[in-house]
């Protein structure tokens, strides 16, 4: 259900280059809203908000994530890589996410979270594409859980490095395939009060070198900062 | 088997006085045989220091750490590190070594009042270990609407019941020294997500059951602190 003609515009704004998935969308959507009315309330406001607008009070990252999306696409990693299987951590609300897994090849994505609640929300928006990617999914801390995590995979995102310690401490080579290709984000931005974004961010890192500092060893085929916002693309060296 | 009520002493905010007033009210209010002591363990040795390097190391705030919170760029914050607390832990380390494998070890903190009858913990069966828990915040929810803006926990570590060696794997936990000292600010909010109903490894989840609603509350057996200000504390305890 739609609750207003603005968001109805938001929604057909973001999908509209996607003709086939377009209705699969609107029911996802339609299914989510309802899910969450019913069983997170408490959660109505803020999901609502995040596909709406593609922010929400923990993540704000709707434009990172894209960009990070579409920045593998553009760097045709998924052409010389195998991302069919793929780890994405702190996704948050992922409606929009999943037309760029289909790009990137992916048949199974698991969704890592510290929050179990988004995950089955999270279970419900990207119900437009369970025929074609199975989505699976942890409730775990990607830093002190890191033995649960998939290691037999292609593709690793974090994010959101910003809440958690260094990921230095949590990826090891030895234990990912030696292609697997790793997308770290992580940010500057600090916390500006209660339920606004930077809440929850530990790890802030001024600039992009120090950024780099926190993450593995690796070799970098990628790297920016947008905003407040650093992003490094590599494999591990 | 033996009742052993523990009370713990660390650092300048509680004095003598505070164990003196905890024990006199142990005195009042417990109509079977127990022993009131402490562990010394808490308070030095190897592993303690160990985690006050970690504590040391980790905390990003400016204010006493035993604060739990601090100002950071004029906002209140509870997520600069140092796991408050942690020498509770210690607890779990050394416990076999202080006590038969039989005994039922009841933890208050200094700041509890005392109003019913002890008793009641050492007569449950204690299967598993025991911990205080919110049960106002969660019947109304309120620990998920302060979810996004602090990880409300709804575990209360003022209060713990337990037998030795049972939380042994609590202690192998926090041997992951870096990440939980970086990430956590306070004992509860830890135990709550490694200990409790989310956490991931299927062995630690829900380790710890739950007192019953009312027990540990304002009108039950052990009336808490816990998430009090200093200032209230210091003006209960006076």
């Amino acid at each position: 259900m739609f609750k207003t003609y603005d968001m109805m515009w938001q929604v057909l704004h973001n999908v509209l280059d996607e003709p086939v998935l377009s209705m699969k969308m609107f029911e996802a959507y339609d299914g989510a809203i309802k899910f969450v009315t019913d069983v997170y309330p408490h959660r109505e406001k803020e999901v609502y908000e995040a596909i709406r607008d593609g922010k929400d009070s923990i993540y704000n990252c709707d434009v990172y994530k894209k960009w990070c999306y579409k920045k593998l696409l553009e760097l045709n990693l998924h052409e010389a890589y195998d991302f069919s299987k793929t780890n994405i951590v702190s996704a948050g609300y992922c409606f929009y996410d999943a037309r760029f897994w289909s790009k990137l090849g992916i048949k199974t994505i698991w969704l890592y979270e510290l929050d179990e609640e988004i995950r089955k929300i999270n279970w419900r928006l990207t119900d437009y594409v369970k025929e074609d990617i199975k989505i699976l999914g942890k409730t775990l801390d990607c830093v002190l859980d890191k033995d649960y995590l998939i290691k037999d995979v292609g593709l690793h995102i974090n994010f959101n490095c910003e809440k958690y310690y260094h990921m230095k401490e949590a990826i090891k080579k030895e234990e990912y395939p030696s292609d697997c290709v790793f997308v770290f984000c992580g940010s500057s931005l600090k916390y500006k009060g209660p339920g606004t974004t930077g809440n929850g961010n530990i790890n802030i890192c001024e600039t992009l070198d120090d950024f780099i500092e926190t993450l593995p060893s690796m070799n970098i085929f990628f790297k920016d900062t947008i905003n407040d916002k650093h992003m490094v693309i590599g494999c591990l060296e | 088997m033996a009742n052993k009520v523990i009370y713990l002493r660390w650092g300048k905010r509680y004095t003598k006085d505070h164990v003196a007033r905890l024990e006199e009210q142990v005195k009042n209010n417990c109509s079977v045989p127990y022993e009131f002591l402490t562990m010394n363990h808490c308070y030095a040795g190897e592993a303690y220091d160990r985690m006050d390097w970690a504590q040391r190391t980790y905390y990003r705030g400016k204010d006493d750490v035993e604060e739990s919170t601090s100002i950071q760029n004029n906002f209140l914050r509870e997520d600069l590190g140092g796991l408050t607390h942690w020498q509770k832990l210690l607890m779990f380390r050394y416990d076999r070594e202080y006590f038969d494998w039989e005994d039922k070890l009841l933890y208050i903190d200094l700041d509890s009042n005392i109003k019913g009858d002890l008793a009641y913990f050492f007569n449950l069966p204690v299967e598993k270990p025991m911990i205080g828990f919110d049960w106002d915040a969660y019947d109304n929810n309120k620990w998920q609407h302060s979810y996004t803006t602090r990880a409300h926990p709804l575990y209360n570590s003022s209060v713990i019941l337990w037998k030795p060696e049972t939380c042994e794997s609590v202690w192998q936990e926090i041997l992951k020294l870096n990440g939980s000292y970086y990430q956590f600010g306070m004992l509860d909010n830890w135990l709550f997500h490694r200990f409790g109903p989310w956490a991931y490894n299927s062995k630690h989840k829900n380790f710890f059951t739950p007192f019953d609603r009312d027990i540990i509350s304002k009108n039950g057996i052990i009336e808490t602190m816990s998430g009090t200000t200093i200032e209230e504390k210091i003006k209960c305890l006076d």
